[in-house]
Parts: C-alpha cells; structure tokens; sequence
C-alpha cells in the first residue's frame, strides 16, 4: 500500500506539473510572439487553454491503462480457472439409461478403485453389493476410505476403474438428475442452508405435505425440538436466524434424506454428534423407517452400528471383512480390533 | 469565510471536516505531532505554490507581455517555475508522509483491536458471531485503509488548495472574485444533494453485493447437498434475482455520478463566462493578464469541490466502519486482573466453588453451585448436555466469572488472582480443540513455546502422538491445516493433551470428546489422559462412564444444579440420575430394536464371565443390579486390557505427587 502511494506521489505530481512547465514555455515564447505582434492575446488564451485540456487525457489515460490491464489480468484467470474445472460427464438425454420403475433399488460396488486426483489410491477393487430392504454399515479406521466410497453412489466423483451400480444400471449411463433423484444423502458434516426450516426439508421432495414431514422429524428424532421452535417449521435457520446445534443439524439432514423418500440412501455417520441416549431411540426408530431401502451407512460408532444387518470393514482400500456384526465379532478379526471390547458387548 | 469552512466541511457541519467516528483516530495522529505538522505545511505550502504560480503569471502578462517588458517576462515566468518546482516538491513530500502516516494508523488500530479481543470474556464471543469479528478486523480495517491512503490525502489537498484558490481570486482582483462565486451556493446544494444520495446509492450497492456473496459462499460450502438434491436450479434462480438487484443498484449509483459532475462542470462554465463578461467591462485591456489569471484559479477552485465529492462516500464506508470497530474497542473487558493481582507461586490446586451461580445474559444457567475438589484429585463432571458442565468448567478457568459466589483456589478468588499466572497453572483440553495451522510439534508447543525439542518428543511418544504422526511423512513436523482438517479428532484430542501435558499445568480441565473416534484411538486418549490426570487436580467433563471412572468424585450436574454426588460405588447403589445414565448407555438396551434383533436380554447375562477381571472390581460391587452395568461397553475396563499392558486406572492415580514424570 505504501509502495503504492509511493508510486502515484512520484508519478502523478510530473503529470500534474507539466502543464505547469509548459504554460511557462508557451508564455515565454507566445508572449514574445505577442510583443512582436505575430500573435494575438487570443491566440496566446486558445494556446494555453486547450494545453490544460490535454490534461486529464494524459492523467487519466495511464490510470485507465493500468485499470485495463487490471481487469485483463483477472478476467484471464477468470476464464482460466473455468476451463481447468472438470465437469462431471453426463450421458445425453437420449441415450440416458433409465432406472426400473418400482421402488426399491440395490447399490452395488463392482472392483471399485478410486484416487484424488495427485493423490495415491484410497479404494482399490472394492466389491459390495447392499439389496433392497439391507442396511449394511461400512467400518473401518480414520481415513480408511468410507466417506470416499459412499461419495461414489451419488457420483460426488466417478471412480478411476470399475463401476458403481444402481439397479444394475451403471451410475455413469444414467441422468445425472435421475441418480440423484434416486439417491439420497446425509453427509459428515450436515449442510442447511439460511433459509426456513420447511424449505431446508423440501429439498428433496418439493411437494411433500406437513404430515410427511413430521413423520421424517419423528423418525430423525427431531420433532420435538422443531415443535419448540417460536416459529416451528418456518423458523429461518443458518446465519440470520436461528442457530441449530451439530446434533440438531445432523437430525434435520436426517429428516431431510428420509422425507427425499429415495430408494438409496447414503448416511455418511449420521448421528456422529447426538447424545449417546437420543442416539438409542432414533436408532430403534429408525429401522421400521428405513424398511424397503438399500441404506449404506459409514460409522465410528457401535451405538449406530445397531442399525445395520451387515457390516463390511475397509482397511488398506478393500473389503477385508463382511458379514453380520455378530458374527464378526466372534470371528475375532479386524471388525473386533476395531471395537475393542465394545464388540463384546455389541454381541450381547 | 464560513462558506470556505462549510465547503472543507462535506458533510456540511462546519466545525468537522472528518465525520466524528474517524475522529476516534485523533489518538494515533496526535501522538506524531511533528510528522502531522510537517505534512499539513506541505499541503499549504503545495496550494499556496499553486495558486500563486497563476498570479505570478498574471504579472508576466500585465507587465512582461501588455507593457512589451522583456525582462519582466522572463523575470516573473522563472519565478513561475521556481514555484511550480517547489509545489511539485512539496507534493511528493506530502504523499509519501501521508502514506506512511496512514498505514501507521492502520497498523496501529489492528493491533489494538486484536489486542483487545484476546482480552475479551468468552461472553463476547458467545454473543457475538466469529463472522462478524472477522469482519471488523478485515472489511472494516480495508475501509479505514482506503480512507487514510485515498480519502484523507484528497481531503488534505482540497481543503488546502479551496481557500488558496478563493483567497488567490480574490487578491487577483476582488470584483472578478465574486462574480467567479456567484456559482458557488448552487454548487454547494449540488454537492450536498450528490453527497447524500451517493452515500444511500452506495451502501445500496455494498449489501447487495454482500448479499450476492454471502449466496455464493453457502452454495459452495453445501454444493454436495446442492447437487444431491438436485437444487441447482432453485440456486441459479436465487442467484440471478441477487445478482440483478446487484446490478440495478450500481446502475443507480452510476446515474447519480452522471448528474453531478456535468453538472457541475456546467456551473464551471457559467462561472467562466461571468469572469470574462466582467473582467471585459471593467478591466482596461493591459490588465488582460488579470483575467486570464481568475480563469486559471477558477478551475482551481472547482476541482478541490468534485474530489471532496468523490471523496465523501468513502469518508462515509469509513466512518461507519470506524463506528463498528469502535464499538468493539468499546467493549468492556470484563475478565481482567485486578489493580493489586495477588500472583500466586506455585499452586497446590485446591479448587473450590461456593454458591455459585452464573447467567448468559438473563437467563440463569448455574444456580448455586457447591464443590470442592481437594489438590490432586479428580472431580468427573456428567449430565445431560445443556445441563450446566461445560459453563461450570468455564468458571473454573476463569473465562467467566460467576455472578453470584466464588471460585477459589487454594483459598484465593480467582478475580484476586493475576490472570496469566494463574492460566499459566491452568490446562484446558476442549472436546474439539482449535488447532492453529502450523506442525503438530508447534501446536503441542503452543503453550511452552520454550519448551526443548527432546521434551516435546518425550511428551510425544508418552501420549502416543508419535503413532499418530508416524502416519505423516514429516511425522511431528507434519503441517496442519488450520482447524486441524485431515486429522480425525481424537487425533485433535490427543494433540491437545499432548499440548497441556507439556505445559504442566497445576489444575487442569478436560472436556472429553463425544463422537467419531475410532476404537484404537479412544484406547490412546484413555492411556493419555491417566498420565495428564497424575498429581494433578483435575475438572472432566466426562461422556462416558469408562472416563468417569477415573475420578474421587463424580458430580451430577442438571438443569444448573447439582443433582448427585459421590463415588462411582456409591452413585450406582442406588437408584438415581447416575444409574440412569449409566444405563443410557449401555448397547443394545435402546427402547427395543436393537435389542429384539440382537436376540433377548438374557443374552446380556453372558457378558461378564466372557470378561475376566474387570477393572479394578468394580463391577461386581455395590448393590446396583448385575445385568444393566456389565451390558455397559466400558465396564470391563477399557483401558486395562485393550491397551495392551497399559497400567489400568480405575480412578485417579498417583496423587498428589511430584510431577516428574
């Protein structure tokens, strides 16, 4: 900033003074000319008059010069920065595949490798496949891939070799609108947006009516808190209103993927911030409302871990264990080390 | 002259040239008494030069070039240059003091409102949003900056370079002086009218491009759930009616400029010819120089007028920021030391708080709490949450201070106390701690900068830190990134005890961390927290029964009071909110589900022989009943066997001893 001004104290003021030096030369020699008779006063006026005028051009020509390549400069990186953004590729209206019309879908993970991009392979040659009406709980250490893997069925990336599956039907062959409207999503890190309560649960089902949408609280646990609210579902929520806490927002994220009523749905560690007690009763809950769907749930948590009929464990980018979380637990094997004596009492 | 002072004054008051918000910075000017005098003598002394430079000009027109006197032409024009020079000079000088005096304040005014904050009660922060702070120290600071490096040196330079201009014309010949001011009141209602409606046009124009990026930022940070649910639509809909609204109020703006300078570009024209019409009529023809003269200064006159325009929007964005950082410097510190702060040595730890209330605003949350934890022991802290715990142990760090009663300390009040040396005694390890973006060894250092690297890889390696940073090919000198992101939080968790554990503090307070850390982890902050709970006093926050087992005493905290208090035996013999939590959170026992698909209760009766030794005996005690405490996941001694040969710690250990581990 100092340099800045710097630089305009050093250039402006020649700028400013050169007219000044000039009109001194056009009076010198203008006036003699005067003298001699050669010019008239007039003249001499005009001279220096349209002098000062070349000015502000002169000023103000650098200052645009400089503003211009300013603006050349951003608008480059601009448009730079919108060529480099991959898009996700969709397959053309027409020859988009279609999903079977019923209700209820499997997902299914066939030698799924996936990598960031610049980065080494998180998933390499993942198999898992979760039926309709099947609630299978991924497990696995910090890091160990789970939320990479669930960002996949909703094609938040594509995976660098082998296919995800819905239906049957490859996620890349079908319209992008189509996954998504088949696919619903509770992320880590429950997003809302500022605006009102009813309007954060709409996103997924535009049309659906109050008693569908207590009945999603319900299930997410969060009804009670929303029938406490000044304003109940019309309170606005985020910045400008009211502030929800991490387990409040993670329940009405959750409420929000239920009332989406799709036939898949990604719960990436939904219930992370609840009380350990609440977390019992929307589990218990949460079962009957999950019936018909194929749900791929990712937890730390063996409270959660209640939910699921089958647990598949991720360590070094696989699959190393599948089965009922009984079962593993008894078989001693990762899922066990992953637990601890929690696995025990999971067994009671 | 008043009609100099009010034309100095753009906001039309006429004694207050800046508006009285950026008058607050009065304090940083007054301390450069001579650099302030040196660049105001400049800024004279430049608009004496440059109106004087015209005058000189008229004597080389009236008596070099009108009487044909060479010699005076010559005469009068070098002086011309000689003072042309000069004001150039003086110009330079005054920019670059005004640039330096401007960042000085800027600088200055950060580090006081940073200052200021880190002394401020958490109240504040509780209250008041993290945005909205940022802001004031980041949007509000750029308004004060282009002010002073902009603003202020357009006003210095026009408010000097007014009157010169006025008071030149009037030398130059008085009754072509006043015609040139005939214009003069129109052009102040002008410049009055442009002043207001820009400054509306202008916030106008800020908060609808806050507004626009306020959109932005939230699509951004939510685009998974924008795109999941398929909302790009409804987005760009919002986005486009922002964005308009946003470009409808710049056009306003823009409108407004475009009246205003050709207008009063006009009345400099009108002002010309009323100059040359009266100077025609009343000056002989060897005064031409006269005339030319009042033309010249004229323009002089008119140009300090548009910049003060130009300026008054941004002297207005300043004004409001001053007013917003203002009312943060204003803010009270209400957690201070005292005058005479009794700096304690080195403390014993005996905490103790007596009739302790405490309220946000008006709403009580603590209503007459009562404890003592003797020096050296564990007090473990649970309730539901919003029950009080975590304000009952901001108390006890001081970051609050109670509203009612005390919160003593070897006998001392803590408001008695000097502030740092008791937080220097003090540890605090928060449920998600802030890490800072730096090495894990500089957040580990955080609070004994000076501590030696073999330390710090000793405290390392005794909490387990090294095998989480093992994962990291810098290991401890991995970068973290601000907020700790790509660390799972137990690893955060284990960073902060490793943090507090060498800083060695007397008393400590740790709020454990309720959700997603993965088993291995848990186990280390298990290990981790007995070595920081030795031969210290100390505060948990506890979430599950497994930590709580470690205290002498366990309080029940709900609702702002203390509900239950004991040990561990004697809260689960009898029925009670202990019992009830406990109970809570035992696997399987949720209301039905969990349990009908697990197969029955009885199931649960198998636990204990499955578990050999539980820790410490515990679980086979008192007369709570055997089923519901052994289906608890961290009854069987969690630390104990799954750490692998990790000392077991039904309770505190070790107390109170020398800390010389």
């Amino acid at each position: 900033m100092i340099r800045q001004a710097r630089v305009e104290a050093s250039h402006l003021p020649p700028v400013f003074y050169l007219p000044s030096l000039s009109v001194a030369v056009v009076l010198l020699l203008g006036g003699r000319a005067v003298i001699d008779g050669s010019l008239t006063y007039g003249d001499l006026a005009l001279f220096i008059q349209l002098l000062l005028q070349i000015v502000w051009p002169l000023e103000a020509m650098g200052l645009i010069l400089d503003l211009g390549q300013r603006a050349l400069a951003s608008a480059g990186r601009a448009f730079a920065w919108l060529e480099r953004i991959p898009l996700l590729p969709e397959a053309p209206a027409e020859r988009a595949a279609t999903l079977p019309p019923d209700v209820s879908a499997s997902v299914a993970f066939d030698a799924v490798h996936f990598a960031y991009p610049g980065g080494s392979e998180v998933l390499c040659g993942v198999r898992l496949e979760v039926e309709p009406d099947e609630i299978v709980a991924v497990c696995g250490r910090t890091g160990s891939g789970k939320s990479t893997l669930l960002s996949l069925v909703a094609r938040h990336y594509d995976p660098t070799a082998g296919a995800v599956r819905i239906a049957g039907v490859d996620t890349r062959a079908l319209a992008l609108a189509e996954l998504r409207g088949a696919v619903s999503v509770v992320t880590q890190r429950p997003v809302l947006f500022s605006e009102t309560l009813r309007a954060n649960l709409l996103a997924g089902r535009p049309d659906a009516d109050d008693d569908a949408i207590t009945r999603a609280l319900e299930l997410a646990g969060v009804a009670e808190f929303v029938a406490s609210l000044p304003d109940g579902l019309d309170t606005l929520i985020g910045e400008r209103g009211v502030n929800l806490s991490g387990g409040q927002r993670q329940r009405v994220a959750l409420a929000r993927a239920l009332l989406a009523d799709a036939p898949v749905l990604i719960l990436d560690d939904p219930l992370s911030a609840v009380d350990t007690e609440l977390e019992h009763e929307i589990v218990a809950g949460l079962r009957g409302g999950l019936r018909g769907r194929a749900v791929l749930l990712a937890t730390q948590r063996l409270s959660t871990l209640a939910l699921a009929n089958r647990v598949a464990v991720l360590e070094g980018g696989r699959v190393v264990e599948e089965g009922a979380p009984e079962a593993l637990i008894e078989r001693d094997g990762p899922f066990a080390g992953l637990f601890g004596e929690d696995a025990v009492v999971g067994a009671d | 002259m008043s009609a100099l002072t009010e034309l100095a004054a753009p906001d039309g008051s006429p004694r207050a040239p800046v508006p009285t918000g950026l008058l607050s910075l009065r304090r940083f000017v007054a301390q450069r008494p001579l650099w302030v005098a040196g660049v105001l003598a400049c800024a004279i002394g430049e608009a004496l030069a440059q109106t004087g430079s015209w005058l000189l000009v008229r004597v080389a027109i009236n008596n070099g070039i009108a009487r044909r006197n060479m010699a005076t032409l010559d005469l009068a024009l070098a002086a011309f240059v000689a003072v042309s020079v000069s004001g150039f000079v003086l110009y330079g000088i005054m920019t670059r003091g005004m640039a330096r005096l401007g960042q000085d304040i800027v600088v200055g005014l950060r580090r006081e409102l940073f200052d200021h904050l880190t002394t401020l009660s958490l109240r504040y922060f509780s209250e008041q949003r993290a945005g909205w702070i940022i802001a004031r120290l980041t949007s509000d600071m750029d308004a004060i900056s282009d002010v002073l490096s902009e603003g202020l040196p357009t006003l210095v330079t026009s408010c000097a370079l007014l009157p010169a201009a006025v008071l030149a014309l009037i030398i130059n010949d008085w009754r072509l002086g006043l015609a040139a001011l005939v214009v003069l009141p129109p052009a102040l209602v002008l410049s009055r009218w442009f002043q207001r409606a820009s400054t509306r046009a202008q916030l106008d124009v800020r908060n609808r491009i806050a507004v626009v990026t306020a959109h932005v930022a939230e699509s951004v940070a939510g685009m998974v759930i924008v795109q999941s649910f398929r909302r790009q639509r409804a987005f760009r809909g919002r986005f486009d009616e922002l964005n308009d609204a946003n470009r409808r109020a710049n056009v306003h703006a823009q409108r407004i400029v475009s009246v205003f300078f050709p207008s009063i570009e006009l009345l400099g024209v009108i002002s010309t010819v009323a100059v040359l019409a009266v100077g025609a009529h009343l000056l002989p023809s060897n005064q031409i120089g006269t005339i030319a003269a009042a033309y010249f200064l004229l323009s002089l006159a008119f140009q300090p007028l548009q910049s003060l325009s130009e300026v008054y929007s941004q002297l207005q964005s300043g004004q409001a920021a001053m007013t917003k950082i203002g009312s943060v410097l204003d803010e009270d510190v209400e957690i201070s030391s005292p005058a005479e702060a009794i700096v304690p040595g080195r403390l014993n730890g005996h905490l103790r708080l007596d009739r302790v209330r405490f309220a946000y605003g008006d709403h009580e949350v603590l209503h007459g709490i009562d404890l003592t934890v003797p020096a050296g022991s564990c007090c473990a802290i649970v309730g539901e949450s919003g029950g009080g715990k975590s304000t009952l142990a901001k108390l006890v760090a001081r970051f609050y201070d109670p509203s009612v009663g005390a919160v003593t300390v070897d006998g001392l009040d803590l408001r008695e106390l000097d502030l740092r040396a008791y937080r220097r005694q003090l540890g605090v390890v928060l449920q998600d701690q802030f890490l800072f973006s730096g090495t894990i060894a500089d957040n580990v250092r955080f609070a004994a900068p000076e501590a030696s690297d073999a330390e710090l890889e000793r405290i390392c390696g005794l909490v387990g830190l090294d095998r989480v940073a093992a994962r990291f090919p810098d290991g401890l000198r991995h970068q973290i990134r601000e907020g700790g992101s790509g660390l799972s939080a137990g690893e955060r968790q284990l960073i902060s005890i490793a943090r507090a554990l060498l800083a060695d503090p007397r008393v400590l307070i740790f709020d454990e961390a309720t959700s997603n850390i993965d088993r291995p982890t848990e186990l280390l902050i298990e290990r981790a927290l007995d070595r920081l709970l030795r031969g210290r006093t100390s505060l948990i926050i506890a979430h599950r029964i497994a930590t709580a087992r470690r205290a002498d005493q366990i309080i029940v905290v709900e609702r702002g009071t203390i509900v239950q208090r004991g040990t561990e035996r004697e809260l689960l013999a009898v029925d009670g909110p202990f019992r009830r939590l406990a109970a809570a959170h035992v696997i399987g026992a949720g209301p039905d589900g969990a349990a009908e698909r697990r197969g029955d209760g009885s199931d649960r009766a198998a636990g204990p022989p499955r578990r050999p030794d539980a820790s410490g005996g515990h679980a086979g005690a008192g007369g709570h009943p055997p089923a519901r405490h052994a289906g608890h996941p961290s009854a069987r001694g969690r630390a104990g066997g799954a750490a692998g040969g990790g000392h077991r710690a039904p309770s505190c250990p070790e107390r109170p001893g020398p800390l010389s581990e």
